[in-house]
């Protein structure tokens, strides 16, 4: 009436597992220690370019759905042949970047369509350049923009510039274009630039 | 009569109190004793305490408050860490590895490169690679480097956020000859 044979026997099984276990313990707590770190959480700046005219708020060169805002300019006065009417576009860089953040600004080529069925664009010139701001526009030193635009300046975070543009009737414009219409469209871009002193591949 | 039955005895046990007393004196063999110091047993130490880490930009220049800095394509910001390890032990000898949790990237991943977390020897960061195991106290320099690809396109990934979460270090004894 003993223990019969398989319980001894899963006994000494038992026995030999626990003292398995016990003897992977001991060797297996040795000292430890931990720490830890939280670098946080790296965040990129904004991409803010903002236009504002003499008489348009202020927007984002590019709005909300991707787009590219577009800025009416209207000069004021009226063209007389030989005469010329002046406005402006200031371009503020407004990155909220934590480093470096220089921007180029720069022009495409002017494009001139007439509103209505004339020939007034043929007889107009536009031409520009960069300011300061909009008070130094003034009425000199312009250059016309050519096909590949204007040179670009350099912009620096937060500063801004000022794009002045004059639009010139030629002199020998005929009476036939009185009270015509023309639009221009001038495509400004804002491009990074490098800010790697090693230079960026 | 009886008074002298009673002198007597008395005579008789201080008699056998003076001859007990006399053989105490014969049980003054020779004897000696000498003591030991076994000294103290001191255990040794292991530890490993983080400082408060640090981020750079390309320049080297200190970033004050990594979530106030804004990162633009170009910018290769560095973490550096630097970890005290002690370990004193005549047998002591332990590894220690460094492991970042999984990030939250809201990056276009091909426009950032990351690194895991190197550690290096001494506190600036520009040492030689750790080789475990270490036997000595010393400063130990974790390093992780975030960059943001100048080829970045258009306005890829403008305000988007790359939360590195928890980087953990841990420092484990290993066994030596003479340790069971």
């Amino acid at each position: 009436m003993g223990i019969p044979r398989h319980l001894r026997a899963a006994a000494v099984v038992a026995a030999a597992v626990l003292l398995g276990l016990l003897t992977v313990q001991g060797s297996y707590a040795l000292w430890s220690a931990a720490a830890s770190a939280a670098p946080g959480t790296v965040t990129s700046a904004s991409f803010d370019v903002n236009l504002s005219g003499p008489s348009t708020p202020s927007t984002n060169m590019t709005l909300a759905g991707g787009q590219s805002a577009i800025v009416s300019v209207n000069p004021s006065g009226s063209l007389t042949p030989g005469s010329a009417v002046y406005s402006n576009v200031a371009v503020t860089n407004s990155s909220d970047a934590g480093g470096q953040f220089n921007l180029n600004v720069a022009t495409g080529p002017a494009a001139k369509s007439n509103v209505a069925p004339g020939d007034l664009a043929q007889y107009l010139t536009v031409s520009a350049k960069f300011a300061a701001n909009a008070a130094a526009c003034g009425t000199t030193a312009y250059t016309n923009i050519t096909a590949s635009g204007l040179a670009p300046v350099a912009v620096t975070k937060l500063a801004s510039t000022t794009l002045c543009f004059e639009v010139k009737l030629a002199s020998n414009a005929p009476a036939t274009v009185k009270g015509q219409s023309v639009t221009i469209t001038i495509p400004l871009s804002a491009t990074q630039l490098c800010g790697v002193p090693s230079g960026c591949a | 009569m009886k008074n002298s039955a009673l002198i007597k005895g008395t005579a008789a046990i201080a008699v056998g109190a003076a001859l007990l007393l006399g053989g105490g004196g014969t049980l003054a063999s020779w004897n000696a004793s000498q003591s030991a110091t076994p000294g103290t047993v001191v255990a040794g130490d292991l530890n490993v305490v983080a400082a408060t880490g640090v981020w750079k930009d390309r320049t080297g220049a200190t970033i004050t408050n990594i979530a106030n800095y804004k990162v633009v394509p170009g910018d290769k910001l560095t973490y550096t860490q630097v970890l005290d390890v002690t370990l004193t032990g005549d047998k002591m000898a332990a590894e220690v590895a460094a492991e970042g949790a999984t990030p939250d990237n809201g990056f276009t991943a091909a426009n950032v490169t990351v690194t895991d977390p190197v550690l290096t020897v001494g506190e600036t960061g520009l040492g030689t690679e750790v080789t475990n195991p270490l036997k000595t106290s010393q400063k130990v320099t974790a390093k992780i480097t975030f960059e943001f690809k100048w080829a970045t396109a258009g306005r890829d990934d403008v305000t988007a956020e790359y939360d590195f979460n928890e980087v953990s270090f841990t420092l484990n004894q290993i066994t030596q000859t003479g340790l069971s």
